[in-house]
């Protein structure tokens, strides 16, 4: 996991070569320009450079808004967690839900409805849902914000930051929804075929007892696995989410300085988000151990 | 197990033949496309932004193109990207995880971090990265780009699969007989992993026509091209009074994605009881 760290800025040496085919400025400009970013030197001492002082926490400074990048990375992650972990809280409870409910059922007609219906969501292209929401809830019934975190030129009340809330987190929870529905539905089903169901339903427990207390205990870990595997994916998931909804977040901020060319600012995002992932993973590791009291550190 | 009964039970199964025809239509739109459009995808026929009509069905768009037939246009383009991402992440996933089922030890180890790490990186913000980099805007790279880094799954399948089928006794007479690694790959192990590969490969094609959208949306995509994402995110600008913009270009990639997804999962009931009801 830790060659992930040496792994990624492998790219900068790309990025400040490929930087120096020049724009619309005069050469002595760019020289200067160069010479204030430190671009002039050699590749491979920029390179050494740039891991030195991003490991004391510097990733330089950002081209276009012509500030540390650190800071700007720092208040768009927690916009983007302000978003993303309600979403996340929601969809999980709502996969799990609904994936065992599909289980214990297993080929009746809500199994069969809630099969089609996650495969539909899954499908759902998430960003233009957000759109159609907005057209249906903002723009034609005056319901709920287009975008942004909070309504410009008015104290930010509680009210008023969940409305805005409100859409983001139900569309990106929906995208994540019917994923974890049909993974806990299979993990479930796989459960359900042990053994020690088998005896806790012959000790004559109710079955909701077995499915909830034996089956979903046990189900529950690979989930756990897989959907802490897929974290990287659903950051992705959750920048379009803020694209569409103008939502001040770190994938708005990735997309709008890729497309200004303000490689720092791409690179430090690259790296904190692949930190936060790294993070997240640990964390899933860590509640195996809850999880599965076999499992000891 | 014969190929006629596999496609008796995978007619038995209502979605899959319901994702089996969608696939169909939108394959046929994509081929005939040049016949049933009404108009030249990249002509400017009519004033801007006209709504929905009977000249226009699917409306106009911001510089009065025709949007019907910029949607039908654009399943060539959803296609190409879905099926030729999917071949080059089969084609990657299952060399990787063939040599690192079948050789196991230390090249399965070394190979399993590689993937591991492409698992964690966010690859969504990767893409960004590249892009911005590279500046390669157009479809095609798109595509490469989606299928190099998803291909992970595919070989983690091929991988596990590989380890089980190395033991069975048909191989181990194929190695008693002395045939080579390539002879006994090809011949003896990955027949017999067909299903999952051919499964995880349809149901991937409907999750890369979706990213492509989404990366052309953002407008990471070439603004030139005839692409379904890009007249989302075109259909974005004018959301607040041209509501058909954004619509018909979304239904197109739902609707396909939706085609995929059902046909992908009912060719593995149909193809591999065994994997029945998993995800």
């Amino acid at each position: 996991m830790f060659l992930l760290a040496y792994l990624a800025p492998g790219d900068p040496v790309t990025v400040f070569y490929l930087s120096r085919i020049g724009g619309r400025y005069s050469h002595a400009e760019l020289d200067y320009i160069r010479q204030m970013l430190g671009l002039d030197q050699p590749i491979h001492i920029q390179y050494f450079r740039w891991i030195w002082r991003m490991i004391q926490g510097d990733f330089g400074q950002s081209y276009i808004w012509n500030q540390p990048v650190l800071p700007l990375i720092r208040s768009s992650i927690l916009n983007t967690l302000r978003m993303m972990i309600p979403a996340f809280v929601l969809s999980i409870l709502f996969g799990i839900v609904t994936g065992v409910i599909s289980a214990a059922k297993q080929y009746s007609k809500t199994d069969h409805i809630v099969m089609a219906s996650s495969l539909l969501m899954w499908s759902m292209p998430w960003f233009w849902s957000g759109l159609m929401a907005i057209y249906i809830f903002s723009v034609y019934l005056h319901l709920l914000p287009t975008g942004g975190m909070y309504t410009f030129g008015q104290p930010p009340t509680v009210v008023d930051q969940i409305s805005h809330l409100i859409m983001p987190v139900l569309l990106y929870a929906t995208s994540g929804a019917g994923f974890i529905t049909r993974l806990t539905r299979s993990c479930m089903l796989e459960v359900l075929r042990e053994d020690y169901i088998m005896t806790a339903r012959m000790k004559g427990l109710k079955e909701r007892v077995v499915i909830y207390k034996h089956a979903l205990r046990n189900a529950i870990l690979p989930v756990v696995t897989v959907v802490s595997l897929y974290v990287s994916y659903l950051v992705g998931g959750a920048a379009v989410i803020e694209f569409v909804f103008a939502w001040p977040g770190v994938g708005r901020l990735a997309v709008l300085a890729a497309t200004q060319r303000d490689y720092p600012v791409v690179l430090g995002i690259n790296m904190v988000v692949a930190t936060v992932v790294l993070i997240a993973l640990l964390i899933a590791d860590i509640s195996y151990a809850y999880l599965d009291p076999r499992i000891r550190y | 197990m014969t190929w006629s009964e596999n496609w008796r039970r995978f007619r038995k199964n209502k979605a899959a033949l319901i994702g089996g025809l969608i696939v169909l239509a939108v394959v046929i739109t994509a081929i005939i496309a040049p016949v049933i459009s009404p108009y030249n995808p990249d002509d400017v026929v009519a004033g801007r932004l006209q709504p929905p009509s009977n000249k226009f069905w699917f409306g106009t768009d911001g510089i009065g193109r025709d949007c019907l037939s910029r949607v039908v246009w654009g399943s060539r383009t959803a296609l190409m990207v879905g099926l030729g991402a999917s071949l080059i992440s089969v084609i990657v996933g299952v060399a990787f995880g063939s040599i690192a089922g079948y050789y196991g030890g230390i090249i399965d180890d070394a190979m399993m971090r590689i993937c591991e790490i492409l698992l964690v990186i966010p690859s969504f913000f990767l893409y960004i990265l590249i892009v911005s980099i590279f500046r390669v805007r157009g479809p095609e790279y798109i595509a490469v780009l989606l299928a190099l880094t998803g291909w992970t799954e595919l070989a983690k399948i091929v991988r596990v699969d590989f380890f089980s089928l190395k033991e069975r006794e048909f191989t181990k007479a194929a190695i008693g007989l002395g045939a080579s690694d390539i002879h006994i790959i090809f011949r003896y192990l990955l027949p017999n992993d067909l299903a999952p590969i051919i499964v995880v490969a349809t149901m991937n094609i409907a999750g890369f026509i979706i990213m492509e959208a989404a990366l052309s949306f953002i407008g990471l995509g070439d603004p030139t091209a005839c692409s379904w994402g890009i007249m989302l995110s075109q259909g974005r600008q004018y959301i607040g009074y041209a509501w058909w913009l954004a619509t018909f270009p979304g239904l197109a990639t739902f609707i396909t994605a939706v085609g995929f997804n059902f046909l992908g999962d009912g060719l593995r009931d149909s193809l591999d009881p065994r994997l029945r009801g998993t995800i």
